[in-house]
């Protein structure tokens, strides 16, 4: 449970920096001017789409089985894949979750 | 509580919308590969030339149906657009570079098409390189869409030397407002101006080879919509799995549930 937890704050992390970063990109991709520098950043950004899919995957994973034997019920779920898709959100997910768990596991407080 | 409930109707649409989106974009993406596989696979560099403006405009995408065609183009260079792209292997294998000029399609101030001249020695600097000539020019050559990012850095971003032909670094060099097609065309032939000047003429081999990369990540992303598609089918079948079961099953310790218990009648 502790390292299921563990691995879950680490993906969330990863996840949540991943999507922050992607979405910049791609404001700067699509809102400036094609040829300035930035634009050219934003344009360079994009394959970081294709790694926040994959480990968006494993945190999904990650989540389910964290969700599952802390017996949450699937909406609980559910906010906590769609915090992987909204930027910002999962910062505050995270917390929220590491909060929950504790009070349900007075153990994990240790952790 | 039957699966069928209405209290469970909310759960099924957005399990049908999630796993219909998910399977929408997968193939989308796996259509976008199979198209790039089949482009790849027709050879039009054979074909009879025709004008560029009747393969693509200079705002349009890079058409599929025009990848290696061989388009005439018909123009005045903008001497101030030239540079020299580094990292094209000649046919000896020696490193060397391309000469790339834009052409005006049409007009001098029409929007303009970058054009491989030719092929020249890695050690050519770009004052070395002979100027394109000035006046209304007629040539052929394969049609290319503009290169991506090959991930090498451009080691002085002052000079003229790119390390790949793409469009949005040429749009600096030239003045404001000079539209550019979103392709590049490499002359079959050198102009007989830069061949006494040593150019020698530039072919398709020298292409990098970054093609292969772009289909795979198409690829990649229809494997990922897939497995969320059926991921998200996954889990309406547990949530409705769940809340259709008679009596949520009680273990020992578990608190909830044992809460859940009717007392029994004193």
């Amino acid at each position: 449970m502790t390292r299921l937890f563990n691995v879950y704050r680490v993906l969330a992390l990863v996840v949540g920096v991943l999507l922050v970063v992607g979405t910049v990109g791609s404001v700067l991709k699509y809102l400036l001017e094609d040829g300035t520098a930035l634009q050219q950043l934003g344009d360079d950004l994009t394959p970081i789409w294709l790694v926040h899919g994959w480990i968006y995957i494993v945190y999904v994973v990650v989540a389910f089985l964290l969700t599952q034997k802390a017996r949450w019920t699937i909406p609980q779920l559910g906010l906590m894949l769609v915090a992987g898709l909204i930027p910002g959100l999962i910062f505050w997910v995270e917390r929220r979750v590491a909060q929950r768990l504790r009070e349900d596991n007075p153990e994990l407080s240790r952790a | 509580m039957r699966w069928w409930s209405v209290r469970l109707w909310g759960a099924h649409l957005l399990a049908l919308v999630l796993v219909g989106i998910a399977v929408g974009m997968g193939a989308w993406q796996y259509d976008a590969w199979q198209t790039r596989r089949a482009a790849e696979r027709v050879d039009l560099t054979e074909s009879d030339p025709v004008p560029i403006t009747d393969v693509l405009g200079p705002d349009d995408p890079f058409p599929t149906a025009g990848l290696g065609r061989p388009v005439d183009v018909r123009g005045t260079f903008l001497d101030e657009g030239s540079v020299l792209v580094s990292g094209r292997p000649g046919d000896d294998g020696t490193d060397g570079r391309w000469v790339v000029t834009p052409l005006t399609v049409g007009g001098a101030d029409a929007p303009a098409v970058p054009v491989v001249r030719g092929w020249v020695t890695a050690d050519t600097d770009p004052d070395d390189v002979p100027a394109p000539p000035t006046g209304e020019v007629e040539l052929t050559g394969w049609l290319q869409p503009t290169e991506a990012a090959g991930g090498e850095v451009d080691e002085d971003p002052g000079d003229r030397v790119l390390p790949d032909l793409r469009i949005a670094d040429l749009v600096q060099l030239l003045d404001d407002g000079q539209d550019l097609y979103g392709a590049y065309v490499i002359a079959q032939q050198p102009l007989p101006a830069d061949e006494a000047a040593g150019v020698v003429g530039a072919s398709l081999d020298q292409l990098p080879q970054a093609g292969r990369f772009t289909g795979l990540r198409n690829i990649l992303y229809a494997i990922e919509w897939w497995i969320f598609a059926a991921f998200a089918a996954f889990l309406w079948w547990r949530y409705v799995r769940d809340a259709t079961a008679e009596r949520p099953a009680v273990e020992p310790g578990d608190e909830a549930a044992a809460e859940d218990v009717v007392p029994s009648k004193p």
